[in-house]
């Protein structure tokens, strides 16, 4: 037999509790001070453009 | 696996049981953060288990120190629609890789200068190479961005 619920529980608007972050890593060969390398990790968001990406990221 | 930011696992447990008032393994404030380097990923599902860089392995490296009681951070004030957004106020430098050529999977912020608690991570979306004489820096105020939301 079907329960009837009332006041079902909704799921938590997003985001809601969230803790992200990322990195901007720059690889650089101390001798000549040349970047070998940039990364960005994959939760870095630009703070100017944190809004935008989070509102496409939900 | 795919790559994860944010609270480790110990960190999700920790802060739970400090904000319900928990004294039995609550979180214990770190007197400094501490930037460390990894060789595999946390990862967004276990947030846990990443192997950490070995000084047998590059004999110049340590975790290196973000700034004592809070001052490595630049904390904004919560806004709406953002929520709180915090970076690292000063560079942060590894050595230059010595020994043994390493591999970047994740980076890590630990409360001790050694063993203590990873307390938040952020993944490579793959490994990166680190040679020798390479340093891995995370520049100031752009090298390490956080939102608590």
């Amino acid at each position: 037999m079907d329960v009837e619920i009332t006041n079902e529980p909704t799921p938590p608007p997003r985001p809601c509790g969230k803790f992200k972050g990322g990195c901007h890593i720059q690889l650089v060969e101390e001798a000549t001070g040349k970047v070998v390398n940039e990364i960005y990790t994959p939760d870095y968001v630009y703070q100017n453009e944190r809004q935008t990406r989070d509102e496409r990221k939900y | 696996m795919a790559a994860g930011s944010g609270l480790t696992a110990a960190a999700d447990a920790s802060l739970t049981r400090t904000i319900a008032g928990v004294t039995s393994g609550a979180y214990s404030t770190p007197a400094n953060n501490y930037v460390a380097c990894y060789t595999t990923q946390f990862t967004a599902a276990a947030k846990a288990g990443a192997t950490e860089w070995l000084a047998a392995s590059d004999t110049a490296y340590a975790r290196q120190a973000m700034g004592a009681t809070g001052t490595g951070w630049t904390i904004a004030a919560y806004a709406s629609g953002v929520g709180v957004v915090w970076n690292n106020t000063n560079t942060i430098t590894q050595p230059a890789v010595t020994g043994t050529a390493q591999t970047l999977f994740a980076i890590g912020f630990c409360d001790a200068l050694t063993v203590g608690n990873i307390n938040f991570f952020s993944d490579l979306a793959s490994s990166a190479p680190v040679g020798l004489g390479v340093q891995v820096i995370l520049t100031a105020s752009t090298g390490v961005v956080f939102t608590t939301y």
